[in-house]
């Protein structure tokens, strides 16, 4: 069993959750990101929101996956701040549907002044309506700035408890940053741009099971929607004990998405809904 | 339990486990300069490989390799990181390329 705790489903085919299932996948999350273009319009977004809150969750149900989902507008679409206004005002409207669990992925992509700006309403909506919350880091240069900034906005803003935010995307230039302030980690294994299995499971040498995770990121992009199972077959073969395995893939996620409510990853049968086409 | 930052292997198990692979990655690199420099520049560009930034963040990232001192792996990507505190004033296209501008 195990919980890949972030995944873009939307650009995954049903054949994705028929080899994640029978991997043993019980539950996933899945945070609004960007598509690979620029959305035109809110609407645009809120056609999104309710594919990620509605027809999602019937697509996993269907192989038995419970299916959670975040809501917010991604660092990529935050240059524009009115626009990014426009969408996060849908925002508190789909932060009642059963299956959300808070704001992400929110964060930073190139660093700019209208992202963090972005990022800190983000972080407002969540204080509001006691959220948890997940953070995407930036990629390649960017990614060590980039959590600087993340870390001193959450911190001055000081309203969230960091036991309730994720800071995902972390390698070996950010992870003790984030561990040492409290929040949790999320590693993505992803073939060039993140970290490779093995390189996670070196972190989880060197800084331990504790509030840390592994996840696929799969998308539309060079990713691999069973990425969470073959990181833990390495991690048996790297000579983990099997409570290891479990913390890293199952009880860690179970523990921290277990703060909303609406997480669950009890066994699920699908109804006939789900199974209709 | 092995004490922190200890893997559960030894070393020879490590090794044996690991070695193909990272020979496959090591021969990767050398076979991208190989094929950098026998490249012709693009027009304007100068003759040298290294000019460009990207393959130079390469190159001194194997010095990192090579220096025998622990967490390489975390001094190769803070060598590839921007150093900059601020944030920009705008966003510099959507994707990140690697190493900074004038690494």
């Amino acid at each position: 069993m195990y919980i890949d705790p972030h995944v873009h489903m939307v650009s995954r085919t049903t054949d994705d959750y028929a080899r994640m299932a029978v991997a043993g996948c019980v539950a996933i999350t899945e945070p609004a990101f960007w598509a690979g273009y620029d959305r035109s319009s809110a609407q645009g977004f809120h056609d999104y929101f309710r594919q990620l809150t509605d027809s999602e969750p019937r697509r996993a149900a269907a192989y038995g996956i419970r299916h959670h989902a975040w809501i917010c507008i991604n660092p990529k679409e935050a240059e524009d701040h009115g626009f990014a206004r426009e969408v996060m005002g849908l925002i508190p409207d789909f932060l009642q549907r059963p299956n959300v669990l808070g704001i992400g992925e929110i964060g930073l992509n190139r660093n700019s002044r209208t992202e963090l700006a972005v990022f800190e309403e983000h972080l407002e909506l969540a204080a509001k309506f006691d959220t948890l919350v997940l953070v995407h880091t930036p990629h390649l240069e960017d990614k060590r700035k980039g959590t600087r900034l993340i870390l001193d906005a959450i911190r001055n803003q000081g309203k969230m408890k960091p036991g309730r935010v994720l800071i995902d995307h972390v390698e070996e230039h950010t992870v003790r940053s984030v561990l040492d302030a409290g929040f949790w980690a999320g590693m993505t294994l992803y073939p060039d741009t993140k970290c490779t299995a093995a390189r996670a499971v070196d972190i989880i040498e060197m800084h331990g099971t504790e509030r840390l995770w592994i996840n696929s990121a799969g998308d539309w992009g060079h990713s691999d929607p069973l990425a969470v199972p073959k990181a833990a077959a390495v991690m048996r073969a790297r000579g983990h004990a099997a409570d290891a395995v479990r913390r890293i893939t199952l009880d860690n996620p179970r523990a921290f998405l277990g703060q909303s409510a609406n997480f669950s990853d009890a066994p699920l049968r699908p109804t006939a809904a789900d199974l209709g086409r | 339990m092995s004490a922190p930052g200890q893997p559960p292997l030894d070393r020879e198990q490590l090794i044996q486990l690991g070695f193909i692979e990272a020979r496959g990655r090591a021969l990767d690199v050398a076979a991208f300069l190989d094929r950098v420099q026998r490249a012709t520049p693009a027009a304007g560009a100068p003759a040298d490989a290294l000019a460009d930034e990207r393959v130079r963040a390469i190159c001194d990232a194997l010095r990192v390799a090579l220096d025998g001192q622990p967490e390489r792996a975390r001094r190769m990507l803070e060598l590839w990181s921007d150093t900059t505190t601020e944030p920009s004033a705008k966003a510099d296209g959507k994707a990140a390329r690697g190493v900074p501008r004038n690494a």
